[in-house]
């Protein structure tokens, strides 16, 4: 039955006794095309042929109930197909009209075959034409076909690729089912995408690659994940804490499940926030950013958490030296609704808590993740997400290491809520709203005795929180015009509580004023649009996008126009060239004195007297792909910041008062650099090599007079390489090595007499500075420049292997390794004189003390899935 | 409330699983440099202290050389030539203190050059303000955040057309007491003198008498404002002690509230908290280049910036060639004796 001959070949007859004015009347008015051709062929017995390539068999029709002919039931069933009826010896042809190929529209989701989970970033295109597309963040597709398509190939890294003959069923939807590779198989970063979602400055990262190399003490952390590849690094070893081409940690746009997060760091940085077990995909973008990310300058790490299996429930637990988790999840209404929890929790508390640390406090954390998942139909689709972390840490004063003059207590905690209904409004338009829920809070509480004198003292419990909400809601709509054009546009609003500052205590004031503490009450309104152009035969992709920012709030009114521009242009044998310029607004602003991730770093508004900090940033790419075995990546980027907001004074965050805007200075930056990366990302062996060379720079008018100086996140040259071998199914082996060049640091050049030592003047009263001001030091330290000098640099190696056991239903990876295999004294804290106690008198030689944090540390952790 | 004790914390744990390392301090290339300390108050005479720096590198202690043999010259705003100052021995002294005996007046400008042997010279400009007028309406002990304190009122009258930089702080000096006699026209210690004084106490011809000797020494005492218009508020929280307290007065009244620790006003024998003496609280006018650099050495008292954690504060300083600073000062003085002398 398959003729494919244009109709231009064939003359339809028009006589009378042509076959398309035989009578024939229909059963029904109502049905698909392919019952009204059976119908045609069992009543008439004319033979009716046609090609089922480009003939949608299965659409429904509806007929006027008119029509009594041959010819009028086809015209009416082939209406707007640009098929005709012909007849031509003794048969009736359906022929494919002369003008063009036709096209239609095929749309759905893609899914894992075991669990229904959506899949993020698969690729799905034409294997002739190579045009294609991907699924977004909710695994939903939609691309335009040639009626003389024969099938179409689904992809992704995570999963076996899958040829779906066409046509689609009858109401257009083709949702696939993708099986995933074998267990834990080294999967990478953008493999496998071939020309179609390829971009530089772009990462997609499944979660089971996070796992891939060893990790400090085992934890799987998917921040420390990116940090891998070139333009990312951390602040300190190891730390979690995300630093993309010489920003700030908090210039990362950092969204889970669509919701912004303001601190995402455990124990001060050293873990991140986001449970390996939780996650089911990480993106992360370093420019070319998407018109629809604002908010912040530097980058959008954008993390999707797991629906939810739909088929049956299983889950996994593991278990460390440090910590454990679970992960449950499955079918709440089997193909219908899923559930998936994971919860995670230190058991340095409890396992050492009563015997080890029991003289310097207690410290743990913990993580819960839940998120819902709900078909309404093939077209709606309902999460309901739910998130909460929180630290809790207690410093003992009389601890037997420093004697401090106060027990401390420590308590932070996120929480995220989220609602997000997605809908295929049709196969070409895709949208999803979201109304959110977001928390951040620090509570601070200082127990002190102040002596008053010999026999009296002061008992004082100081509370500090420092607490943000946000309320939000969001809509964001794809609409696929043709493969070649897609358009993204959107509209959002949240509504920010800030109290930065509130602070009591239970001593009663006295003289001292009574203040409320400072709440800013701020709507901020976003709107975006966005055009996906393929041109030149797909050779030149543009993307030419607006994203509009607004901050509004009693005192002030921000607005900012944000353009953005990518495009990328296709060169031979799997190479292209992208150049991308973003402009960044950011309405928030972090401060912070230290260089670690302080729960205790101050989230604050622009206000009237502090602007909003902007990034221009431009960048420049070249990729060439070997047979997706090998992937080369080069980057330059240059980015200016303007009207940074930083700190020149040690900030006392907790004293009811807006007077934080006294201790704010504004300046510019400068970060400019170049990317590597070679990776290998198929094969018994993968591996990454990536290597960044930047520079970052600082220019405050009232700081170093007013001359540029290096960034404290500065860092020349920053290297890792890592690699797994899969020896077998069950073995693995994998290894990486980290070097970054050294953080700056201030180092005096001089030290001169202190002025009031110089004057006899003595003063030790009333703790009158800080805990360490008992080191009562008799000299000044003069700084020609700030950052003139180089810590040492950090690097490590880091080894480690997994061993998967078990069978089919029950299976346990034994994970084992060690860090820093070579016993490496990277420098966490470096000090000029001692944190010691000393008196003005004394005389004692100067040196630099070198604390480091980690030497060897092997890891193990067990794993049971089932 | 401090938030230094937070980063104290921090570092407390870090230490707990950390390890020290003590390294060299890499070779500096910088010479030493002069260092000079004045604060020219109008209606006084000039005391300068000169010291020298140390450049650092590897060996380097906190030990500072003793400066004796350093030029001190006092200048008009020209350049000429007032008066050479002269070297005081006092062996309380942790710098060399260099003295004149011409008296500072208020608004003009002197330059100070300062020369130490085999060290750049050191030139300086201070600009001395005008007389000021201030007035303390009163003083209450009172409690601030549940500490007991001192409370001044003090009103200053701004002068038309000039900015002000206002200093408020508070001292205590040591005293000790002591007993002098004369005997036959010679006058004795007894703490110097003391076989010498019991063998004459009891003849007719001895002058017994007791004396309050003011030391050389002083005992910073912690001030605070709840003002929101002090300069302090780049500093720190409202809640916290200072040095000092700094106002910039832009031809507007200034009255405020100066608070001063009240546990060292008294000294109590068994405590040894503070010293006997008697407390002296200014309130000074100072030259736009002392304020700055009185503003950063708050700053770096509090985070001296000498760890990688913190970023260092770069004091500001108007001694070209040198480090110190040379401030221009009219100040009203006020004497509070709580300690029985």
């Amino acid at each position: 039955m398959l003729f494919l001959f244009p109709a231009a070949s064939l003359t339809a007859q028009t006589s009378k006794d042509n076959l398309l004015y035989l009578k024939y009347i229909p059963p029904l008015n109502q049905g698909t095309i392919l019952f009204y051709i059976q119908d045609l062929q069992k009543q008439t017995g004319i033979s009716v042929s046609y090609s089922s390539s480009f003939l949608h068999l299965n659409k429904k029709v509806q007929l006027t109930g008119k029509e009594n002919t041959t010819g009028q039931v086809l015209a009416a069933i082939l209406q707007g197909t640009g098929i005709q009826a012909a007849s031509l010896n003794g048969k009736i042809f359906l022929l494919r009209e002369q003008s063009q190929t036709q096209y239609y529209t095929i749309s759905g989701f893609v899914k894992e075959s075991n669990s229904n989970e959506l899949i993020i970033g698969a690729s799905v295109y034409d294997p002739v034409t190579r045009k294609g597309t991907e699924t977004n963040a909710y695994g939903f597709y939609t691309l335009q076909v040639p009626d003389t398509c024969t099938g179409i190939v689904f992809s992704h890294i995570a999963y076996q690729t899958l040829y779906q003959h066409l046509p689609p069923p009858d109401d257009g939807q083709l949702n696939v089912y993708l099986a995933p590779h074998g267990m834990l198989q080294t999967v990478n970063v953008n493999a496998d995408r071939g020309n179609v979602s390829s971009q530089a400055g772009y990462l997609n990262m499944p979660v089971g690659y996070v796992s891939n190399f060893p990790a400090l003490l085992g934890e799987k952390d998917v921040l420390k994940s990116l940090q891998l590849y070139p333009g990312t690094s951390s602040s300190l070893e190891s730390s979690s804490n995300l630093l993309i081409r010489g920003g700030g940690s908090d210039q990362n746009l950092y969204l889970l499940d669509g919701v912004p997060l303001y601190h995402t760091g455990h124990l001060f940085g050293l873990f991140s926030i986001f449970n390996g077990d939780a996650v089911k995909d990480v993106s992360l973008y370093k420019d070319a950013f998407p018109a629809k990310y604002g908010g912040r300058l530097s980058s959008v790490v954008d993390i999707r958490t797991r629906d939810g299996n739909m088929k049956e429930w299983h889950g996994s637990t593991t278990v460390s030296p440090v910590s454990a988790s679970i992960l449950l999840e499955g079918p709440i209404k089997k193909d219908k609704s899923s559930a998936s929890l994971s919860i995670r929790r230190s058991l340095v508390d409890l396992l050492y808590g009563s015997t080890l640390l029991s003289d310097y406090g207690k410290y743990y954390l913990y993580d819960v993740n839940f998120k819902l998942n709900q078909v309404i139909d093939d077209r709606n689709r309902i999460y309901v997400s739910f998130y909460k972390g929180q630290d809790k840490m207690f410093v003992r004063s009389n601890n037997p290491l420093i004697q401090l003059f106060d027990d401390y207590n420590f308590d932070w905690s996120n929480i995220s809520a989220a609602a997000k209904w997605t809908r295929v409004i049709n196969p070409k338009i895709f949208s999803n709203t979201t109304v959110s829920y977001s928390r951040f809070y620090n509570l601070f509480t200082q127990n002190s005795i102040i002596p008053l004198s010999f026999y009296d003292s002061l008992f004082v419990r100081g509370k500090g929180v420092s607490r943000i909400r946000d309320i939000a809601a969001k809509n964001e709509t794809e609409y696929a015009i043709s493969n070649n054009q897609h358009i993204s546009f959107g509209l959002g609003y949240t509504y920010h509580n800030f109290a930065p500052t509130a602070y009591h205590t239970n001593i009663s004031a006295g003289d001292a004023l009574q203040r409320q503490a400072p709440i800013y009450y701020m709507s901020d309104v976003t709107a975006y649009v966005e055009d996906e152009l393929s041109l030149l035969n797909d050779r030149l992709v543009v993307r030419p996008g607006l994203h509009f920012g607004a901050l509004l709030q009693y005192s002030s009114v921000y607005a900012s126009a944000q353009p953005r521009l990518m495009a990328r242009w296709q060169l031979p044998h799997s190479q292209y060239i992208q150049m991308s310029f973003a402009k960044m607004t950011q309405f928030l602003h972090q401060l912070t004195t230290p260089v670690i991730n302080l729960p205790t770093d101050l989230w604050v508004p622009s206000t009237e007297n502090i602007k909003p900090e902007h990034a221009y940033s431009y960048s420049l790419g070249y990729q060439k792909q070997w047979s997706n075995l090998w992937r080369f990546n080069i980057n330059l980027y240059y980015k200016q910041l303007k009207d940074l907001v930083t700190t020149n004074t040690v900030l006392n965050i907790f004293d009811n008062s807006d007077l934080w805007e006294k201790k704010v200075i504004a300046g510019n930056g400068y970060n400019y650099g170049s990317e590597l990366l070679v990776e290998k990302t198929q094969g018994k062996l993968t591996g990454v090599f990536s290597y960044t060379l930047s520079w970052a720079w600082r220019q405050f008018d009232r700081l170093n007079a007013g001359r540029m100086f290096p960034y404290k996140e500065d860092r020349r040259h920053n290297l890792s390489l890592a690699l797994k071998y899969r020896i077998n199914p069950k073995w693995s082996l994998a290894a990486s090595w980290k070097f970054a060049s050294g953080a700056p640091f201030t180092l005096p050049v001089q030290i001169f007499p202190d002025f009031d030592w110089a004057r006899n003047i003595k003063g030790y009263l009333d703790e009158r500075y800080s805990p360490f001001s008992t080191n009562q030091v008799n000299y000044l330290p003069y700084f020609a420049r700030l950052n003139n000098y180089r810590l040492k640099p950090i690097h490590h190696l880091d080894i480690g292997g997994t061993v998967n056991l078990g069978k089919e239903k029950f299976r346990h990876i034994i994970t084992a390794g060690v860090y820093n295999i070579y016993n490496r004294s990277n420098p966490f804290i470096v000090s000029f004189d001692q944190f010691s106690y000393f008196t003005y008198d004394e005389i004692y030689p100067l040196q630099l003390y070198q604390y480091s944090l980690f030497k060897t540390l092997p890891y193990l952790s067990y794993t049971l899935k089932f | 409330m401090r938030y230094l004790h937070i980063i104290g914390c921090l570092f407390c744990w870090g230490v707990i699983t950390s390890c020290e390392q003590e390294l060299p301090l890499p070779a500096g290339n910088g010479m030493p440099r002069a260092v000079v300390y004045s604060e020219l108050i109008a209606g006084t005479t000039p005391e300068v202290r000169v010291g020298r720096s140390k450049a650092v590198g590897p060996g380097i202690d906190n030990a500072f050389v003793f400066t004796t043999d350093a030029i001190v010259q006092l200048q008009d705003r020209n350049g000429g030539l007032i008066e050479t100052l002269t070297y005081s021995p006092d062996s309380s002294n942790v710098m060399g203190l260099y003295v004149g005996k011409s008296t500072i007046d208020p608004g003009k400008n002197y330059k100070l050059q300062v020369t130490v042997p085999e060290l750049k010279p050191v030139n300086a400009m201070a600009t001395i303000p005008p007389p000021f007028k201030v007035e303390l309406l009163d003083s209450v002990r009172t409690l601030l955040n549940g500490r007991p304190v001192l409370r001044f009122h003090f009103t200053v009258s701004p002068i038309p057309g000039v900015k002000q930089y206002i200093v408020m702080e508070a001292l205590k000096q040591s005293v000790i007491t002591d007993t002098s006699f004369t005997y036959k026209g010679a006058r004795y210690r007894k703490s110097e003198h003391r076989s010498w004084f019991d063998e004459v106490k009891n003849k007719p011809e001895a002058d017994i008498r007791k004396d309050s000797i003011f030391q050389n020494d002083y005992l910073r005492i912690p001030c605070y404002t709840q003002d929101e218009t002090a300069d302090n508020n780049q500093i720190g929280g409202l809640n916290e002690n200072y040095n000092s307290i700094l106002f910039t007065q832009n031809g507007k009244p200034l009255t405020t509230d100066f608070y001063i620790n009240a546990t060292a006003l008294s000294s109590n024998p068994t405590e040894a908290i503070a010293p006997i003496g008697r407390v002296l609280v200014y309130v000074k006018s100072v030259s736009k280049e002392y304020y700055d650099f009185l503003l950063t050495y708050e700053k770096v008292k509090r985070n001296p910036g000498l760890n990688s954690l913190i970023q260092a504060i770069q004091l500001r300083s108007n001694a070209i060639g040198g480090l110190g600073v040379v401030g221009g000062s009219y100040q009203k003085l006020y004497y509070l004796y709580y300690d029985k002398l």
